[in-house]
């Protein structure tokens, strides 16, 4: 008991209130998706006509939807299809992005120039855009979808993590790790990539809950999950409960996106150690610092290193 | 019985020999004709106002930066041109080593002195068992070897430095600037360690400072350095006691001693 | 004797830490400076130099608290209102820090840098107060003042910068300078000139200065008295031509051993074991003691009191016994 105290409090630390909370609903929803069969009540696409839109109730916790489908156990199961998705995206891109980054940070120059020039192309490029037009080649889907996602998702990644790694990379510790005969693997694997994890971890993060919304706004328009299978793009776009007043079917799946893309950018950006976004910190912003205050603090470890 | 055995011994010749050493950044031209030598066993001072070249030097020796011309030979093997594979690079490790200024920055973060001083044994195929004796030897408790650097003090983050640099046994150590970031009795006791150490495994030292009284403590020659040439070289005692150049003797008079005075 | 320019009475700073707790910076410090001098205050990294002189300019840490007193020509300083603060920040100290770079606004030009206080407090006019400020530049040995005026902090050295900003500090003509590790950063030929300006500067204008560095040979050229601090505390004060004969405390001594000398090789500097400590680090007694050669079980007890001993004062309770001891051994 006192042990797990100990870790709550040092997790609290880390993370902050507003971190902790967020990995805890996280850490909720991916549970249930996983054990989406054991923990939903009902199948998810059990419909039975009589309970069309019926109100919560002993037998629909939550209620049911259009053709009596029991709406919390299609939630449950739709973040199986809604996590699967930004995860094999994020997985992807970062399986590319990663190598490219630490090659740029690593050689620098035109090494550097050339790969930071084809991020900045697929940057401008917005990944929606990119998703629909591979959607219209290929058909609708969630693999092409997921393709043309992780491409976009690339520089968004990829830029963060060869910033992080060129701060390494001009440490003297890298040069003493050259100087030592180790190879550019080894040094940028064990070393640099090691000591950039929590950039990494961030940054996917936030990349996994942009990419949920991105697949989420795909699949309600049709292009990405198809209808039958519960996830929750799909299940926003149930226009037809919408038609008929029956908003919680709607609103339910969506609250649950927003949720989630909300509690990934908030762990997202206390991982790789800002703050979250201004607008979920409690007070006023932080003033600049006034200089005298904070800059009187000088150091000996400059002496020497002048002009 | 010790760990830096195998440092430094090395019979007559020269440790370090440059020869007509130049290194251009574009149209900055770094080092001009440099020629030195570090005898085997010796200790070079290299003393130079800011920007005068003697960390390109260094990075130079020690292949972070290539030279424009001229050539360097350590323990009498060129290395004027990059290593070609991973032999020779761990072959002139194993050659020439080196302690950066920063304690701070020249340490990996996530890394105990132990791991490090451990990976670079493993490195080089010496026995893990030298680890504990490296350590020892730097004058680091058993707490402190297992700490992150962020829970070292300047000094022994800089004693964990030198002990990465000597696992590797080199006949040659570098110093760039490595006690000068140091409070002055962290200073001392660093200053006597590289004392030791050298008199008990011959070690021949490059010491790069801006200190004169720092290289006369640990030099027997040193290299006067202005705008990327010599100024003037020789015995340490000689050349400071009894400086042949107008810019040694306003280096030396800028020195803060018992009776200076304030005057420009 | 006359009265004097600033007094710190029992001086302590204590800045509250994260978990509730208090940490104590600086404790007791007493101090004096007459018109015109020129103090050293001399420490390792953490002892509490810089501390002194924040609390001095009220430029605190926000966590942090002062006690005791801070005169500053009989006007009580801790007690001053805001606009007091600011009459004594603007005319009464000027501040040189280490790292000019830090200071100085990168983006605007180095004339804009050195009238902006001018204009804006003093209300003089810019043409009139350009005129000043290339006066004041050649005054610190800048040649052709009229073109620096018109370049950026990068386009110059360190050792330019660090004129400029002494020089915006007398064009402010402050009774009081701090200067804070002011050559640290630059070469030792750079730093021989850039303390001859401070030095002539303010014998020339009768400014006191408190002069802050590692380096205890530079202190005893620039100063008069030079104070010693060890973990937040002063642990000895004398004139700066007795000190090196005159050093008392096991700490000066050690630190006088610790450096070498340009001179002449020492077959073995006498480095003083262990690492600084900061105040809160330091226990009941003194806080030297884990280092100190003479340390015994009373040292740990309790604090040693600063006591006058041969011309100067001392913080150690064995001061005695330590000089009879070394007279003898001298003998
Ligand atoms: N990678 C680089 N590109 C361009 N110029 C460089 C580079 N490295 C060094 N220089 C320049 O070469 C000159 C010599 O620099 P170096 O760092 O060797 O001086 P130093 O003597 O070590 O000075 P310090 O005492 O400040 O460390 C400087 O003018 C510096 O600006
Ligand atoms: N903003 C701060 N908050 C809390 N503690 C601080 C802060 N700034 C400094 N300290 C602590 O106050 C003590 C005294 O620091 P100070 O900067 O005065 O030392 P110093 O003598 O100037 O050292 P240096 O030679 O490194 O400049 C140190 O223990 C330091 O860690
Ligand atoms: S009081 Fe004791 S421990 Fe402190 S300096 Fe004096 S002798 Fe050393
Ligand atoms: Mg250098
Ligand atoms: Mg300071």
């Amino acid at each position: 008991m006192n042990r797990m105290k100990f870790t709550w409090t040092r997790l609290n630390k880390a993370l902050g209130r507003s971190g902790t909370l967020s990995l805890a609903f996280l850490t909720v929803v991916v549970l249930a998706a996983v054990l989406a069969p054991l923990v939903a009540p009902a199948d998810p696409n059990q419909s039975s006509l009589l309970d069309a839109y019926a109100g919560p109730s002993g037998a629909h916790l939550l209620g049911a939807d259009g053709i009596g489908r029991d709406l919390l156990s299609r939630l449950i199961f739709g973040a199986r299809t809604s996590l699967l998705g930004p995860a094999l995206v994020v997985g992807v891109s970062l399986l590319l992005g990663i190598p490219l980054a630490l090659l740029a940070s690593w050689y620098g120059g035109w090494v550097d120039g050339v790969i930071a020039r084809v991020f900045d192309l697929v940057y401008a490029l917005p990944g929606l855009l990119l998703a629909v037009l591979t959607v219209a080649l290929f058909g609708p889907g969630l693999t092409p979808a997921v393709v043309a996602l992780s491409i976009a998702y690339i520089p968004f990644l990829a830029r963060i993590v060869r910033a992080a790694a060129r701060q390494q990379r001009v440490s003297p510790y890298v040069d003493a790790l050259a100087v030592q005969g180790f190879g550019v693997l080894r040094i940028t694997v064990r070393h640099i990539l090691r000591n950039i994890v929590p950039v990494v971890v961030g940054q996917a993060a936030i990349a996994f809950g942009y990419a949920l919304l991105d697949l989420a706004s795909l699949s309600y328009l049709g292009l990405a999950v198809q209808a039958p299978t519960s996830d929750w793009g799909v299940m926003v776009s149930d226009s037809d409960a919408l038609l008929k007043g029956y908003w919680f079917q709607v609103t339910a799946p969506g609250v649950l996106i927003v949720l989630t893309v909300l509690a990934l950018t908030v762990l997202g950006a206390r991982i790789s150690g800002e703050k979250p976004p201004g607008y979920l910190r409690r007070g006023r912003p932080a003033r600049a610092a006034s200089a005298p205050v904070d800059a009187a603090g000088n150091d000996r470890t400059t002496v020497g290193a002048a002009a | 019985m010790n760990a830096v055995v195998g440092c430094g011994v090395l019979e007559g010749g020269n440790a370090v020999e440059a020869r007509g050493l130049n290194k251009h950044f574009k149209a900055h031209h770094a080092v001009v004709d440099l020629d030195f030598d570090v005898p085997a066993g010796g200790s070079l001072g290299i003393v130079g106002e800011s920007g005068s070249g003697k960390t390109t030097i260094a990075r130079m020796l020690v292949g972070l930066e290539r030279p424009s011309g001229g050539t360097i030979a350590v323990t009498g093997r060129d290395r004027s041109r990059p290593a070609r594979g991973a032999k020779e690079r761990g072959r002139r490790a194993r050659e020439l080593q080196i302690v950066f200024q920063d304690p701070y920055t020249s340490l990996d973060p996530s890394q105990s002195a132990r791991a490090a001083v451990e990976e670079v044994l493993r490195h080089h195929r010496r026995p893990l068992a030298l680890a504990q004796e490296l350590v020892d030897q730097v004058g680091l408790t058993e707490r402190q070897s297992r700490a992150r650097p962020r829970d070292l003090s300047g000094g022994q983050r800089q004693r964990v430095a030198i002990a990465r640099a000597l696992a590797a046994a080199p006949k040659v150590l570098i110093l760039d600037e490595a006690v000068s970031a140091l409070d002055v009795s962290i200073q001392a006791q660093v200053l006597n360690l590289l004392a030791d150490i050298r008199a008990e495994t011959g070690i021949a030292y490059l010491l790069i400072s801006h200190d004169l009284a720092v290289v006369r403590q640990l030099c027997d020659t040193v290299l006067v350095l202005r705008r990327g040439r010599v100024v003037e070289q020789g015995e340490c005692d000689r050349v400071l006691d009894d400086p042949a150049e107008d810019y040694t003797r306003a280096l030396r008079e800028a020195v803060p001693v018992p009776g200076w005075t304030v005057g420009g | 004797m006359t009265a004097p320019l600033l007094e710190l009475s029992g001086l302590t700073v204590d800045v509250a830490t994260d978990d509730g707790g208090a940490r104590t910076l600086l404790e007791g410090v007493d101090l004096t400076l007459a018109p015109g001098e020129a103090l050293g205050l001399v420490g390792e990294s953490g002892s509490g130099k810089s501390m002194t002189m924040r609390a001095v300019t009220r430029l605190l840490p926000r966590a942090a608290s002062a006690t005791g007193a801070i005169r500053f020509e009989g006007a009580d300083v801790l007690g001053m209102n805001a606009g007091e603060l600011r009459r004594y920040r603007d005319r009464g100290v000027g501040l040189v820090f280490q790292d000019p770079r830090a200071h100085i606004n990168p983006t605007r030009r180095i004339g804009a840098f050195l009238v902006e206080a001018l204009v804006r407090s003093r209300g003089v006019g810019r043409r009139e107060a350009l005129a000043r400020a290339a006066a004041v530049l050649a005054e610190v040995g800048i040649d052709d003042p009229q073109r620096r005026l018109g370049q950026y902090p990068h386009e110059v050295s360190g050792g330019m910068l660090q004129r400029v900003m002494i020089a915006s500090v007398l064009l402010a003509e402050p009774r009081l300078i701090l200067a804070d590790e002011p050559t640290t950063a630059l070469d030792v030929t750079i730093q021989r000139e850039v303390v001859a300006i401070l030095d002539r500067m303010r014998r020339e204008r009768g400014m006191g200065m408190v002069f802050i560095t590692h380096d205890l040979d530079l202190a005893l050229a620039v100063c008069g008295r030079v104070a010693v601090m060890y973990a937040g505390r002063i642990v000895e004060l004398r004139s700066a031509d007795t000190l090196h004969e005159r050093a008392a405390h096991p700490y000066t001594l050690g630190l006088l051993g610790s450096r070498p000398s340009v001179d002449a090789r020492a077959e073995r500097l006498t480095a003083i074991p262990g690492r600084p400590v900061s105040a809160f680090e330091s226990g009941p007694g003194c806080a030297f003691a884990p280092r100190c050669s003479f340390a015994t079980a009373g040292c740990e007890s309790a604090p040693p009191p600063l006591a006058d001993f041969d011309g100067g004062v001392v913080r150690c309770a064995r001061v005695q016994e330590i000089h009879a001891a070394r007279m003898e051994t001298k003998a």
